[in-house]
């Protein structure tokens, strides 16, 4: 795992160094959140992609 | 006379039959080595691997693919899609199968199966979640023998028996439910012990959540897979429901599947992000990641979506099978391949011959009992007796 504990408390993770848990939790979480904003859209368009044929929309 | 014996001589010798007669041959000359002298003498197992393809393929692969019963008795009888109830029946005899042979396997791992039922007798460890595993496959086995045995029953004529079996029908479908939804999740669970020995990229807190949407993807698919080969092997023992149906049946598990891929897609990437990962998609370990959640995951949701909207069943059977194949990937890769991955190669598990022998021999019994089954029960056809039954 390329995550380090540089210093004591500090942690190493894809070249940014989180110095505090809190920092580490609200980069990944900004991410999720965001991720999960993408996918609850990305999965209607989706939806509407794999329904687009079916007999009820014809 | 002698005309006689040389018939049942030439249907006896064909190619299934010498092929699967050597597998089980070689099966039970394992099978008497790893019960007399031990795990070592048939496996690669070590303190650094004590589990290997026994449980990972048997035991986890297995309870993953029998989802099936659970996956289309709840889509018929809870969720009402009766135009797929003729699927119910060869779905639940393959979970049961299945599950049955879950537990036949175990003993391979485990040894000494007459201790099977001590931790339900000797001492209840309702803080172990193994414990809570094996509760849920012993009573999920008994609630598939139930839901499957109105087949058998109308087999042998026991008409009052099994119309009281009918009768349990719905109570069972929601308690194998339940029991699928506690132990498939728990299953992945088990591997929340190991952080330091899993790699990053399949550890993650939602295991579990993994694990059970990955099991409602496996149960869809090998209906669908299992349908394509019935259709191959027992075509002359369908009825017209069934020869006719399929394709509904495909095109709609087809359509399930798909959502329910990309939503697996989906939380499979914000385990990565809650990790915050993404270095590690760059190493070999992340490339072996992005083949499984690339090629395995989001590459059968367009197939499958692409085979719905065009109406391809064969397109769609073809993805379930690879679908299939990604579902054995993602446990073996749990189970075996990125466990204990920081290890050097020489201490790393490469399974024994026997081991995989094991498997096959496993296997082969599971296809040797549906034949069975399948050519002499009403599984693929309504009983004549019991025809509007509603089971």
């Amino acid at each position: 795992m390329n995550t380090r504990i540089t210093r004591e408390g500090d942690i190493n993770q894809m070249n940014e160094t989180f110095y505090t848990l809190h920092t580490f939790m609200l980069h990944s979480e900004s991410v999720t959140y965001f991720l999960m904003l993408v996918s609850l859209l990305g999965i209607l368009g989706f939806w509407l992609f794999l329904t687009a044929r079916d007999d009820d929309h014809e | 006379m002698s005309g006689e014996t040389s018939t049942v001589k030439r249907t006896l010798i064909t190619p299934f039959n010498v092929i699967t007669g050597m597998i089980v041959l070689v099966g039970l000359m394992i099978t008497v080595l790893r019960f007399t002298k031990g795990l070592g003498a048939a496996t690669n197992l070590s303190d650094y691997h004590p589990w290997g393809i026994w449980i990972g393929f048997d035991l986890l692969v297995g309870v993953a693919l029998a989802a099936g019963g659970y996956v289309t008795s709840a889509a018929v009888y809870i969720f009402g899609m009766k135009r797929y109830h003729f699927a119910v029946r060869p779905a639940v005899l393959t979970g049961f199968l299945g599950y049955l042979f879950v537990v036949v396997a175990l003993h391979y791992d485990l040894g000494r199966p007459w201790r099977l039922p001590y931790p339900f007798i000797m001492g209840w460890g309702t803080t172990s979640l193994l414990f809570e595993v094996g509760l849920c496959v012993a009573l999920y086995l008994t609630v598939l023998f139930l839901e499957f045995s109105p087949a058998p029953l109308e087999w042998l004529g026991f008409k009052k028996t099994r119309n009281l079996a009918v009768r349990l029908t719905m109570v069972l479908t929601i308690l194998g439910v339940v029991l699928s939804t506690l132990h498939q999740s728990s299953l992945g669970a088990l591997f929340l012990i190991a952080p330091s020995k899993l790699h990053p990229l399949w550890y993650s807190p939602y295991l579990p959540v993994f694990f059970f949407v990955s099991s409602i993807i496996a149960g869809l698919s090998m209906v669908m897979f299992e349908g394509m080969l019935s259709h191959h092997a027992f075509h002359e023992k369908m009825d017209e429901t069934h020869l006719t149906e399929s394709d509904s049946l495909t095109i709609g598990f087809g359509k399930a599947a798909s959502l329910v891929l990309a939503g697996y897609f989906t939380i499979k990437i914000i385990g990565v992000a809650a990790g915050n990962h993404w270095d590690l998609l760059t190493t070999p370990y992340g490339i072996w990641f992005l083949v499984e959640i690339i090629g395995f995951v989001a590459l059968p949701c367009f197939l499958y979506a692409v085979g719905v909207r065009d109406k391809n069943v064969k397109w769609i059977r073809y993805t379930a099978a690879w679908t299939v194949l990604g579902i054995v990937i993602n446990r073996l890769n749990i189970s075996v391949i990125a466990f204990n991955w920081h290890l050097p190669a020489a201490d790393r598990y490469v399974p024994h011959w026997m081991e995989i022998g094991i498997s096959v021999f496993i296997v082969t019994l599971i296809i040797l009992f549906y034949r069975f089954i399948v050519t002499r029960m009403p599984i693929l056809y309504e009983h004549p007796d019991y025809q509007g039954g509603g089971h």
